[in-house]
């Protein structure tokens, strides 16, 4: 089933008269279930992908399908509503909201979907067990590595139950351990729960462990390789 | 949730929100107590002058009060202060002849108002009896003849007072420990005797030089000063059937109120000894002053006066000393726009405090409109947020404020030293009990609220703003 549909898109900056064409016609879709890596030097156009399929920024043309909504007509405040409940986050930076405990941080973004707080407790309890911090609950962010605070960050991108998961550089500050230790996690979470995992990345570790490879380069899809 | 996040975002950077906080505590307090200790001066100058000056319910004749002349008369008072002592809600009640004329000693001569009044019935009525001075006699406790009572700012003028120290003077003056330096000093002065103020200032500048003196002389002039009791004083003034009148009484009590303007002009004598002499018959006064239990009976009772004297002027206090109501009033307003700057300044504190922690979390908010927090929850994160900020501050400032309100309030705040004849001079007691009301306190904390509630909304809209596909790309 195709979860993503982009068809013809294409993105204009307009930065001070001088336009930046940064996505230059890209048609792709992604099925339910994949583990996709979009990669590319920087300034390839990789991130302003990721922004547009996140719902973050609007193309100049062209079209994003997500579940059967047509996401480039939704007005901003659909749109939020729109990522709270389709789409989970994860970035480079973690970014985890540093006075809330991983539980509470993972918890968050289903009280903002209203959920309630049995609901809220096992989902998160489940989550955190699973990206193995069952034993980390009541910490603060700043008392965890970056593994674990970036694993937080994971179970927070998976509470709300998305459609898909988008993961800007989500190992650019991990060493080799926690990176493959996140992978795994990753990984595992795909196959179990079969959600889509789509990162943007020039990590090689990363690429490695894709089964879908995406290049970009100039804002043109460049190769777009199934192992 | 909402809530809990924001309150806990205040305390991120604890040593800013202090610094937030800790100016809101002293800038609440600040404007609260101030307002508090006028607001106690106040209180206790309308106090004072319903003790000794305007009792709760004056009654006049309507002439009376448009020319005080002494024909606009009250006739056969004794009939009404009877009935009026019926209504339960009042104390006591005090008919007086009130004459203006003319006081003279050999020393001085001033414009003054005589009372002619029933001494056992002023007494009930007025705080004169109690305000009489150390060593200034008594009110009319000594059966002589044609005795009278003056205020000592008069007897100064009169030149019925004069400053010599004596040893029981330096005893007492051993007892300030600010003195005990200049003491052996003044033996050099003791039993010396100066005729007025200006003589023993000089006599101190000389012996302790002019800055020591400034200090001291206040506090040995209070200890020293004497009277001159028993002293021939002449009332001039115009009877009722028209002639000039003189009588010469003799001085046997000086009191002193704290209102320096009502000791110098108001004189007190028997009214069985005045009134012969301004050919007004038994049974004519002038006014009827009138103390109740309680101040807020006022109006009901001066409504039964008028219906018991139809036709005479009744007035309650604050129509006498119309310019006592308006203080207090005024004090409210005053309230107001002290606290209106002052919260505006906080206000404005807040503001940047705030905006400085919404721009160094551009990211963190950013990365929370992408997770899914709308506008609205931003918007009011960051409300919340600086709310939580100033109440924190107003709370503390307030219990401080109410704090030291009760307590001095109770113990009172003794300025005697420091600045007991100006306050006199304008009538105001140099011991203030600080007070507020409730209802200035409410008035106050949703003043506060407001301040909070505007001081977000800049801030919480600027957060509300971002874009947050911008905002993530910040690095920070």
């Amino acid at each position: 089933m195709k979860v993503i549909d982009i068809t013809n898109l294409e993105k204009i900056y307009n930065e001070s008269e001088i336009k930046v064409h940064a996505i230059r016609g890209i048609d792709l879709s992604f099925e339910e279930g994949e583990f996709a890596a979009i990669v590319g030097p920087s300034g390839s156009g990789k991130t302003t992908l990721l922004n547009m399929l996140g719902g973050l920024d609007n193309p100049t043309t062209g079209n994003i399908t997500i579940g059967g909504v047509d996401i480039s007509s939704l007005k901003s405040s659909e749109l939020i509503n729109f990522r709270l409940t389709n789409i989970g986050f994860v970035f480079q930076a973690y970014n985890l909201i540093p006075v809330l405990t991983a539980k509470e941080n993972v918890e968050f973004v289903m009280h903002l979907q209203g959920k309630s707080k049995a609901e809220r407790d096992t989902r998160t309890k489940e989550l955190l067990e699973s990206v193995g911090l069952g034993d980390r609950l009541d910490s603060r962010p700043s008392k965890l590595s970056g593994g674990q605070q970036q694993r937080v960050a994971v179970a927070r991108a998976l509470a709300s139950k998305p459609k898909f998961v988008l993961a800007d550089e989500p190992t650019a500050n991990l060493d080799t351990e926690a990176t493959e230790n996140l992978l795994d996690i990753m990984e595992k979470l795909n196959r179990e729960e079969n959600i889509t995992f789509i990162f943007a990345t020039h990590d090689a570790r990363v690429m490695k462990k894709a089964r879908r490879v995406i290049t970009i380069e100039d804002g043109k899809v460049l190769s777009d390789v199934v192992k | 949730m909402i809530w809990s996040i924001s309150w806990k975002n205040v305390w991120r950077n604890k040593i800013r929100s202090l610094v937030v906080i800790v100016a809101f505590t002293f800038g609440i307090f600040g404007g609260v107590y101030m307002v508090a200790v006028f607001v106690g001066m106040i209180e206790s100058r309308v106090k004072m002058a319903i003790g000794n000056e305007a009792s709760h319910i004056q009654v006049h004749n309507p002439g009376y009060l448009d020319n005080n002349e002494l024909k606009y008369t009250i006739e056969d008072y004794h009939k009404y202060v009877d009935q009026i002592e019926q209504i339960p809600e009042v104390k006591a009640a005090s008919p007086r002849i009130k004459i203006l004329g003319m006081a003279s000693t050999s020393g001085n001569a001033s414009g003054v108002m005589i009372n002619g009044v029933e001494v056992d019935r002023e007494r009930q009525v007025t705080g004169i009896a109690e305000s009489l001075v150390e060593g200034g006699g008594s009110f009319f406790d000594e059966d002589g003849r044609k005795p009278i009572v003056i205020g000592e700012k008069l007897a100064k003028t009169l030149k019925l007072t004069y400053y010599q120290i004596t040893s029981e003077d330096l005893e007492r003056l051993a007892e300030r420990k600010n003195l005990r330096t200049v003491l052996p000093l003044l033996d050099s002065l003791t039993d010396k005797q100066y005729r007025s103020e200006a003589d023993m200032d000089k006599a101190l500048i000389s012996l302790l030089g002019k800055a020591e003196a400034d200090k001291v002389a206040f506090h040995i002039k209070a200890a020293s000063i004497k009277y001159r009791l028993k002293r021939k004083i002449v009332l001039s003034f115009q009877s009722l059937d028209g002639h000039i009148a003189y009588d010469a009484f003799r001085v046997v009590g000086i009191y002193k109120t704290g209102n320096s303007a009502f000791d110098g002009l108001n004189l007190f004598v028997r009214m069985s000894d005045i009134a012969p002499a301004a050919s007004m018959h038994s049974g004519q006064v002038n006014q009827i002053a009138i103390l109740l239990t309680s101040v807020e009976h006022d109006d009901m009772v001066a409504e039964q006066v008028r219906e018991i004297m139809p036709g005479m002027d009744v007035q309650t206090w604050d129509e006498i000393m119309p310019e006592a109501g308006m203080y207090t009033s005024a004090m409210n307003y005053y309230l107001f726009i002290f606290m209106v700057i002052i919260l505006l300044a906080l206000g404005f504190g807040i503001v940047n405090t705030m905006l400085m922690a919404v721009l160094e979390r551009v990211k963190e908010l950013g990365m929370l409109m992408a997770i899914g927090m709308n506008k609205k929850r931003v918007f009011s994160m960051i409300m919340l947020e600086t709310i939580f900020l100033g109440l924190t501050g107003a709370v503390l400032g307030m219990v401080i404020s109410y704090g030291l309100i009760w307590y001095t309030g109770k113990t009172g705040l003794d300025l005697t030293s420091m600045y007991q004849e100006g306050f006199e001079a304008i009538g105001f007691s140099p011991m203030i009990y600080p007070s507020i009301g409730w209802e200035s306190f409410f008035q106050l904390i949703l003043l506060v609220i407001l301040t909070g509630v505007l001081a977000a909304i800049y801030p919480a809209r600027k957060a509300m703003k971002l874009n947050p596909a911008e905002a993530l790309r910040i690095d920070m």
